[in-house]
């Protein structure tokens, strides 16, 4: 009920889908050889990094941040510019630079207390919009619009390169769903329903909308090194609007506030990102053109749709026990 | 001993003075009534007292200690605790957990008995305010009165030492105030301090010892509830000055 | 003298715009974030009549062209007011999240269509003219005379036409304004279509002399929220003023630090603004 519990435990309370997920993407490679289908598949847990991170604040606070490029392309720059400028290894600087991604989620997450709706989400996109400004004044550092190249991967080999994303995910999958789950998600959604009423009740709600704001911030920031390395590349796309817009809408599509609608639907629209390219010059349209339709159909997310809260079996499918 | 000790308390709202020098003060273990037109600014005083509202001249000390300027989760950790008058519930959880979330308060878990499980706490506490029954709903499914009782038992879990009740009679039926009544009787015979704001004046003046009087933002008068109710300024307060020549009389 | 002619010209093209995107938030409570698109798509709709439609013509061809832009923009903030917004309008959240990839979306698709690259459009008014001892651009003078007509005549419109005074009824108060039988839906989509013809208007005029890019959208949006907080949220007149201030503040700093800096120091004073002000110079407090 409260706090964390032993692994073995907690499984038995998970979504038999994203468990299901999991564990069938890791061991995917031992069956396939395509390097291409292996490749999809890493960027789409990233994406779900990403996806899950938003969610952790917005779905759990209800204030719209706009500006999640922020974290995701600040922590790739940095990381990019400690490994090839410093020659720190990707194992440290990815981190390093998640930390530093985490005290600005403080920061920000501090200034922006009193903001709500409509400012909040106009001062997080103006956050981004300026650090994606500096990319292209200090060019001697962030390489401008080419951004930066030659980034170290974590390994030689994309098979273990694979393992190691997948790995990441799964982990942010369960901290952020054993997060959600405790004292610190229960307070979430209690101050997302009523902060005074919170307040009344003796919680400190600064303390705690600051804390996710830094969880969000730092576990994006893991996710956006983690991209820039795999890329071998990070450039100014990974701090642009568009990036954060796309995490906002693959994780209201799958569906705000529960952790397991992000992850499937950054992973299935991942996918679907990556099958477009068929048609390459399209895709993008496509894209955000579905992206829409999605939205505009089931605007609570699709994990949220009324035909799945009304059936029990598709409801213990998704959310598993209890929830 | 002094527990609630409310001096010269002054608040503006912009040219509008909604509290002019309001002293009261409310000893330990007494049961003390708030009374008084709407719009006269009973509320107010409860949002100062509880930090919600920022003093503009007075004081305000709890248990000796000046409580103006604390953040109000500071205050209910000091042991002064509110219900609200309009409905405020963490709608979109379950009971359960609604319970749950003040007794993550430094104060809850500072006075937890250990041994005691957590979850029996909060069973008992639901039993003691008679919502046991909904102990497996969600929040969302509860009628205006079990609201307000759930609001009560939330004000309830920080374990305070002064309750204030703003009109906890509202919305419910003679039964169920009967009922709400003999809780806080109960729980101020236990020891608890409360303050109550009310409108239902007759069952009002049935529970308490001590009533004040508030119109326009100042304290008209203080005494027991057999005096108050003779009280011309009061009775000119709810039903306004006798006019010679107007009417039948 | 030259920052004054400028930081005018300036003022005049945001106030275009942020009167625009503040109609439709104080009336149909609507933040559209997708308002610097209908800006762009002023632009590029102006490109797309006059080069594709018409193949050529002379000037009295590309001001139909102009016109038939604005127009069609409009129309297309109609549809998406109509189709998109109205069925779930009360959410905060989805009006901000759709109307963000429908930004995303529309840029895309000028990015499918001309590249990003971007492309170029005549100008009305060819060449230049010294004023006060510089050279000011033609087509950037106009800004001015069809702010100093449009806005003045959006005013009148808003005082003393039925509908219009229908419109400013439901900007202050909604709820009242029903009550004595203005159709909202009608309203609303009236005001969006006004607004976004506005933001294509100020696109049309300044895509001779602006790179007509599809991520031109961004700043637009920015600056139109930061004019709106500035200005008072609810206040026409507030916009006015605050675009103006703006435009100044950005010409200045232009001239006085470099132009790369120019974006930065905006964006900086922007979050300033909403991070501690956000009640603005006139106006209402945003609740």
């Amino acid at each position: 009920m409260t706090s964390s519990k032993k692994s073995a435990f907690f499984i038995q309370r998970e979504s038999p889908i994203a468990l299901l997920l999991i564990v069938g993407g890791s061991l995917f490679p031992l069956v396939s050889d395509n390097f291409f289908y292996i490749e999809v598949i890493k960027t789409a847990a990233i994406y779900a990094i990403f996806a899950m991170s938003w969610d952790i604040l917005t779905g759990y606070t209800h204030e719209v941040n706009f500006g999640f490029a922020f974290f995701v392309g600040g922590t790739g720059y940095l990381s990019g510019i400690l490994n090839t400028f410093f020659s720190v290894s990707p194992f440290w600087a990815v981190p390093v630079s998640a930390l530093a991604a985490g005290i600005f989620g403080i920061v920000i997450g501090y200034l922006t207390l009193r903001l709500k709706g409509p400012y909040f989400a106009m001062v997080t996109m103006v956050f981004a919009s300026i650090l994606f400004t500096l990319s292209f004044i200090y060019t001697e550092i962030t390489g401008g619009e080419e951004g930066i190249s030659g980034l170290e991967t974590f390994s030689d080999d994309l098979i273990t390169d694979f393992f190691i994303v997948w790995a990441v995910m799964a982990l942010t999958y369960f901290m952020l769903r054993i997060y959600a789950h405790s004292k610190h998600g229960i307070i979430l959604k209690a101050i997302r329903a009523d902060e005074d009423a919170a307040k009344s009740a003796g919680i400190n709600t600064s303390y705690y909308k600051i804390e996710a704001f830094a969880l969000s911030a730092t576990l994006g920031g893991i996710g956006g090194g983690i991209f820039a390395h795999s890329q071998m590349h990070i450039g100014p796309t990974m701090l642009s609007g568009e990036l954060s817009i796309v995490v906002v809408l693959l994780t209201m599509i799958g569906g705000l506030g529960t952790i397991v609608g992000p992850l499937l639907g950054a992973v299935c629209l991942s996918v679907l990102n990556e099958y477009l390219r068929v048609v390459e010059e399209y895709r993008l349209v496509i894209y955000t053109g579905v992206m829409i339709l999605l939205i505009y159909l089931a605007p609570d997310g699709l994990i949220n749709l009324k035909f799945i809260k009304n059936s029990k079996r598709l409801t213990y499918l998704f959310f598993g026990p209890r929830e | 001993m002094e527990l609630l000790e409310i001096n010269q308390l002054t608040k503006k709202f912009g040219g509008l003075l909604a509290l002019s020098e309001i002293c009261i003060t409310v000893r330990e273990r007494q049961l003390v009534g708030i009374i008084g037109p709407n719009g006269a600014g009973k509320t107010t005083i409860f949002n100062c007292l509880t930090g919600f509202l920022p003093i503009d001249s007075g004081s305000v000390l709890f248990d000796g200690m000046d409580i103006n300027g604390k953040k109000p989760h500071e205050i209910v950790n000091l042991g002064l605790a509110r219900t609200w008058q309009l409905v405020k519930a963490f709608f979109g959880l379950r009971v359960i957990e609604a319970m749950m979330v003040p007794s993550f308060s430094k104060r809850a878990r500072a006075k937890q008995i250990s041994g005691k499980n957590p979850s029996e706490v909060i069973e008992n506490l639901l039993r003691a305010i008679g919502l046991e029954k909904k102990i497996g709903s969600q929040v969302d499914d509860l009628n205006q009165g079990e609201l307000r009782l759930l609001d009560i038992a939330r004000a309830l879990a920080t374990k305070p030492r002064v309750l204030l009740l703003d009109e906890p009679f509202s919305g419910l039926s003679y039964k169920e105030i009967a009922k709400v009544s003999q809780i806080i009787r109960n729980l101020n015979m236990e020891g608890l301090t409360i303050v109550i704001i009310e409108h239902r004046l007759r069952e009002l003046m049935k529970l308490v010892q001590t009533v004040v009087v508030i119109n326009f933002g100042q304290k008209i008068v203080e005494g027991s509830p057999q005096e108050i109710v003779q009280e011309p300024t009061v009775v000119e307060a709810y039903l306004g000055k006798r006019r010679a020549g107007v009417g039948l009389a | 003298m030259e920052i004054l002619i400028l930081g005018a010209v300036r003022g005049a093209l945001y106030a275009l715009i942020a009167v625009g995107y503040v109609l439709i938030y104080s009336v149909g409570g609507i933040l559209n974030l997708a308002h610097g698109s209908y800006y762009m798509l002023g632009a590029y709709m102006t490109y797309i009549f006059y080069t594709l439609v018409f193949g050529t013509g002379g000037k009295l061809i590309l001001i139909l062209s102009s016109m038939l832009a604005v127009l069609s923009v409009g129309i297309i903030a109609g549809i998406v007011y109509y189709v998109l917004l109205r069925p779930r309008i009360e959410s905060l959240t989805y009006v901000l999240v759709i109307t963000l990839a429908l930004a995303l979306f529309i840029s895309e698709i000028m990015s499918l269509f001309f590249g990003v690259a971007g492309t170029s459009v005549p100008s009305f008014v060819e060449g230049s003219r010294p004023i006060g001892g510089i050279q000011v651009i033609n087509q950037q003078l106009l800004l001015f005379p069809v702010a100093a007509v449009i806005l003045p005549g959006l005013w009148f419109f808003l005082k003393r036409t039925k509908t219009g005074q229908g419109i400013d009824a439901v900007a202050q108060q909604r709820d009242g304004a029903v009550l004595m039988g203005v159709n909202i839906v009608k309203v609303n989509l009236i005001t969006s279509g006004l607004s976004a013809c506005l933001a294509a208007l100020a696109g049309t005029l300044i895509a001779p002399v602006s790179s007509v890019v599809p991520h031109m959208w961004v700043y637009p949006l920015i600056k139109a929220f930061a004019i709106a907080i500035l200005g008072g949220i609810g206040s026409l007149a507030g916009s006015i003023i605050a675009s103006f201030i703006l435009g100044y503040a950005e010409v200045s700093s232009s001239f006085l630090i470099s132009d790369q800096l120019t974006e930065m120091v905006t964006l900086f004073i922007i979050v300033f603004v909403l991070l501690f002000k956000p009640h603005g110079i006139m106006g209402f407090r945003l609740e």
